[in-house]
């Protein structure tokens, strides 16, 4: 037959199984998460740490192409002076092909073509936080260096785009310095330098030189708008990544978080058993037939 | 006809037969609460009757006082409470386990890899935007010491559980050398007892003993011929032969403790208890995760060495190792300086950062068995919740199985307080009734004596 003694160890197990339930439930409302205890979903978990993972990532990945933006809108920023220095060139380049000029006139020409191609060297060895823009990858040096005897231009960077990865794909943050201004002799330097030794020679400038100089504003106008679709290339994967972040972390709340309404719901009901079993377990105690022999 | 003098031994009779009968309630009330005790029934079966000259005298019965068990309940408790033991010492293993990965209300798990992982893949793609900043160089510097010291310092975590469990194997295996060896005394005790009250007492000791050693570990019972009961761990090996117990020793194998019984390792063979429940956990899922975790480890500190000594560091040399040591207990940074990262690639000047951009790959690239590092640990976190909540089923079970099977032998062997207050009242009218029949028949002795007398007695 049924004796009081096991009947309470039973009753007593019920009891601080209540109990423990209760904290747990007490945890989860007050931490606003289920899974400080994995067991509770352990699926959630798993998730959670994948979800974690890849907010990162897309917070990195902002990061890096904001800092990519940057740098291709300094390198816009100084292509787009030098094409207006080059425009100027151009034009005095055709008024110093009339070969109606006064010596005096061809030497001021050629003092103006000299201080723009000061100007646009200067704005090709532009560096934006610490790395020159049109070095290619060799960052760390001018790339354009004037020899002060000759007065030629030399490239000294690499012929290497600088590049970001961005969801597989490949983006170039940066020109080689030779694809925008040319090399050696072919580089609009030494148009620019041409022109103003033959105008300083006093002869006029041949249709030849005039074409140079316009090829080379040219290629310049040409390698700014690669920058721009670069640049635009960038904007998307922001607003890309904005966007993925923005439901990774969404995801990520609805996976982890309690439900404090159900929660609530639980905890009184958990309450009110608990405080029933406990009058039942105090019935229990009271008596047996030898308080009534 | 019967003598008098024949019912006179037969009331005195009936009178110690009762008092043997309110002794056997008192033994049952005071032991009510006492482990193994079995309660004690009162038969009273009638006894033949003996003719002498004739004549049959009237007879008090037989009264005889048996310990009420059934052994394959006692039996079946034992293995519940076992079971019980061993399920809340896994239990207890696993939610120490999962709580060094709980995740935190921000989404972050406790143990800190995840975010030390992203942290350094983070450092390595705002290198490629930026390859030749110095404070570049030194944040990935600091998140590549961060993922080491996450990962040796979860594994001192786990060691420390470990070792936990160890000293819980060992103190088991000294408390229950020494079970074993009152259970041994007991045997001899009950094999060489006179009378059935002494064997009986002695067996209750010993169902209690069982239990008790049935918490420590899961035995086998054996019950021989001559009372004793032979007790054998579940894979064979004996505790108590008979009168002789064996006694079990520990010893480390690769910084474990293992369970040595006459000369053989049992520890695999072992379960039941709370030794079985501590040898379980450690050799199970805390032993496969450490195990996965060094995986993860290896395959972390590979990759980005491989890719890191593919490029060229910042003066033009050939990158490094980044990573040494084994597993994710030995697994260091090498270097001192954020320039041993090599970000360009071959092919580009020093200022390039196409490394830099497959070191940041590497967060996707799947390199353990399969899959990316966020994935391997996340799958280390999912197994371990899983693991727990089996066992906090498993528990669950094993405590209803054990709360059935006490409550069926208490329905043949408990005492219950109601009962014996009925047997008291029954034992205490018939005692009475016993004695008021000897003082009547006192009264009737004297007249027969005096009959025939003028004087009176």
């Amino acid at each position: 037959m049924r004796t009081g003694a096991t009947d309470l160890s039973g009753l007593l197990a019920q009891a601080s199984a209540l109990s423990a339930q209760q904290a747990e439930i007490t945890r989860q409302l007050s931490t606003g998460t289920r899974l400080g205890t994995l067991s509770n979903d352990p699926v959630a978990a798993a998730d959670t740490v994948r979800l974690s993972s890849s907010i990162a990532q897309a917070s990195a990945t902002l990061s890096a192409v904001q800092s990519a933006q940057s740098r291709v809108q300094a390198a816009d920023a100084a292509l787009g002076s030098v094409n207006d220095r080059l425009t100027a060139a151009v034009a005095q380049a055709i008024s110093g092909a009339n070969g109606t000029l006064s010596a005096a006139n061809r030497s001021a020409l050629a003092t103006q073509l000299g201080s723009i191609r000061d100007s646009v060297l200067s704005l090709a060895n532009s560096s934006y936080n610490g790395s020159y823009l049109f070095a290619g990858t060799a960052t760390g040096a001018a790339p354009f260096n004037k020899d002060a005897v000759t007065g030629e231009v030399a490239y000294l960077g690499d012929a290497v785009a600088s590049t970001l990865v961005l969801y597989g794909a490949a983006l170039p943050t940066s020109l080689a310095g030779t694809t925008v201004f040319g090399n050696g002799p072919s580089s609009v330097f030494s148009a620019l330098q041409d022109a103003i030794t033959t105008l300083n020679n006093g002869d006029a400038l041949s249709t030849a030189q005039v074409t140079a100089l316009r090829d080379g504003l040219q290629t310049v106008i040409d390698q700014r708008s690669l920058l721009g679709t670069s640049a635009a290339r960038l904007e998307d994967a922001s607003t890309y990544t904005n966007t993925l972040q923005t439901n990774l972390k969404t995801a990520q709340t609805s996976v982890a978080a309690s439900d404090t309404a159900a929660l609530a719901t639980e905890l009184s009901a958990a309450a009110t058993q608990r405080s029933a079993l406990l009058s039942s377990i105090a019935m229990l105690g009271k008596g047996s037939l030898f308080d009534y022999l | 006809m019967s003598s008098l003098i024949g019912i006179f031994h037969s009331a005195r009779e009936a009178l110690r037969q009762d008092q043997l009968a309110l002794s056997a309630t008192t033994d049952n009330i005071s032991n009510q609460n006492t482990a193994g005790y079995a309660k004690r029934v009162v038969t009273l079966t009638g006894r033949d009757t003996v003719s002498l000259s004739g004549a049959a005298g009237p007879q008090a019965p037989v009264a005889s006082v048996i310990a009420q068990r059934d052994p394959t309940l006692d039996r079946s408790v034992a293995a519940a409470t076992a079971s019980s033991a061993s399920a809340a010492a896994v239990l207890s293993a696993l939610n120490s386990l999962q709580n060094v990965f709980s995740i935190g209300a921000s989404g972050d798990e406790s143990s800190g890899i995840n975010s030390a992982l992203s942290g350094f893949f983070s450092a390595m793609r705002s290198l490629s935007a930026n390859p030749t900043s110095s404070s570049g160089r030194t944040t990935a510097l600091a998140a590549a010491q961060t993922v080491a010291s996450s990962l040796r310092s979860t594994t001192a975590l786990l060691s420390a559980q470990a070792d936990t469990l160890n000293s819980a194997v060992v103190d088991g295996v000294t408390a229950v050398n020494a079970k074993t060896s009152q259970i041994a005394a007991l045997n001899g005790s009950i094999i060489t007892a006179t009378n059935r009250a002494d064997r009986d007492a002695y067996i209750d000791q010993r169902t209690a003993l069982v239990e008790d050693l049935s918490r420590l570990v899961g035995v086998q019972q054996a019950v021989n011929s001559d009372g004793s009961v032979s007790l054998f761990t579940t894979s064979g090996a004996g505790l108590v032969v008979g009168k002789t117990s064996h006694a079990l020793s520990t010893t480390v194998v690769n910084g474990a403790t293992h369970v040595i019984a006459e000369g053989t390792d049992v520890t695999a063979g072992l379960s039941g208890g709370s030794i079985g429940g501590a040898i379980s956990a450690r050799d199970g899922a805390l032993a496969s995760t450490q195990t996965r975790l060094d995986t993860l480890a290896g395959a972390f500190a590979n990759a980005v060495n491989t890719v890191n000594q593919a490029g060229k560091k910042v003066d033009g040399s050939a990158g490094g190792a980044i990573f040494a040591g084994t597993g994710a207990a030995g697994i260091a940074v090498v270097t001192t300086s954020g320039d041993a990262f090599a970000a360009a690639g071959q092919g580009e000047g020093n200022g390039g950062s196409a490394n830099a951009d497959a070191l940041a790959a590497l967060q996707s690239a799947l390199q353990v068995g399969g899959m990316s590092f966020a994935d391997a640990l996340s799958a280390i976190v999912s197994s371990v919740g899983t693991a727990a909540a089996s066992a906090q089923t498993a528990a669950a079970v094993a405590t209803a199985t054990l709360t059935q099977a006490g409550l069926a032998r208490e329905a043949v062997s408990g005492v219950s307080l109601d009962t014996e207050a009925a047997n008291l009242t029954q034992y205490q009218r018939s005692y009475e009734a016993e004695a008021k029949l000897l003082s009547v028949l006192d009264s009737i002795f004297a007249s027969a004596i005096n009959i025939g007398t003028q004087t009176a007695v």
